[in-house]
């Protein structure tokens, strides 16, 4: 019974620390740093049980000795975490850079949206079809291979931005925004295809992603 | 006592050195040895000590590798180089300057 609930409060150890370097990068040092620091805290609770304190008591002591770990990860996150600004470059302007790269794939793949019409009304028949299918489908390519490839400093800085917005209590109304925006870019796609298989009327259907990303900007603003 | 801590603190380098010295050890142990020598008064904190083991393996003065616990347990030993010994050295020379120094600032005050 009790190497039941050592293994169940080891599970408790665990999952806190998991908890303490869920914003670390994915790499073998961090679960080494992850397998050290736990292995510590495991060996402290095992010696505070044997002294007779209770689970809590030990859980809360094990972890009380953990001290400040921020510093570790920000060293992780240094060293592995992202690609390094280049010395000399200041930090705003290395952020500048990546939310340029990050605006030119989503400005390139607005653009082959609105453009995806152009092969059918020319074209007028299959291989046109298929060729306003696969511009369609290289733009949400684009847009899915940007927000997954997005950097770990662009997220942070960008979570930061939205936690002091936060502070200023616009968060519920953020949210709102996000969700709406993101439900538009998902809808718009369908919408698209059914406005213009029902009425035909290619040459002008395209307009909707123009009117999304108005209303997205204006959302925005 | 809260100067002792922040000595303590401010000299982990040399107190780990001190205990590699005499055997290959861990951080908890390290902690633990800490906490019975000073009777449980004193103790650094993990992530204290995680970042000395850092600092002292990049400059060279310990190593560390995977221990094999049949018991399931993983841990990370460290082990004393010769430049952790040379740093050692100078390093309690160092101190026991600074004893004889702060010694003779705060001798001789005739309160």
């Amino acid at each position: 019974m009790k190497s039941n609930f050592s293994s169940a409060s080891d599970e408790r150890l665990s999952v806190f620390i998991n908890n303490l370097f869920v914003s670390a990068p994915a790499c073998d040092k961090t679960v080494e740093v992850k397998t050290e620091i736990l292995q510590n805290l495991t060996d402290k609770y095992n010696d505070l049980l044997k002294e007779g304190k209770t689970e809590d008591e030990a859980f809360n002591i094990a972890v009380g000795s953990l001290g400040d770990i921020t510093p570790i990860i920000d060293e992780l996150r240094i060293e592995y975490g992202n690609p390094q600004p280049s010395d000399g470059e200041s930090y705003s302007g290395y952020i500048d850079g990546l939310k340029q790269k990050s605006a030119l794939v989503i400005s390139l793949a607005i653009m082959m949206y609105i453009a995806s019409p152009v092969p059918y009304i020319f074209l007028r028949n299959k291989i046109g079809i298929i060729g306003t299918f696969v511009m369609v489908a290289v733009a949400t390519g684009m847009l899915i291979y940007n927000k997954m490839t997005k950097p770990h400093e662009l997220i942070r800085y960008e979570n930061e931005k939205r936690n002091l917005k936060r502070a200023k209590r616009k968060n519920k109304i953020r949210q709102y925004k996000d969700i709406f925006i993101a439900t538009l870019w998902v809808s718009i796609i369908p919408i698209y295809f059914i406005i213009s298989f029902i009425t035909h009327a290619w040459a002008i259907t395209w307009i909707v992603f123009f009117v999304a990303v108005i209303i997205t900007i204006w959302v925005e603003m | 006592m809260s100067i002792a801590a922040d000595l303590i603190r401010g000299h982990t380098d040399m107190i780990i050195l001190a205990h590699l010295l005499k055997e290959d050890s861990y951080g908890y142990k390290i902690n633990r040895i800490m906490a019975e020598k000073t009777d449980n008064k004193f103790e650094l904190k993990e992530a204290t000590l995680y970042t000395a083991f850092r600092r002292l393996e990049e400059s060279g003065f310990i190593i560390s590798y995977w221990g094999d616990e049949n018991t399931g347990a993983r841990r990370r030993y460290y082990s004393i180089t010769e430049e952790g010994r040379k740093e050692f050295l100078r390093l309690i020379d160092e101190w026991e300057n600074a004893k004889i120094i702060i010694d003779k600032l705060i001798s001789g005050s005739d309160i």
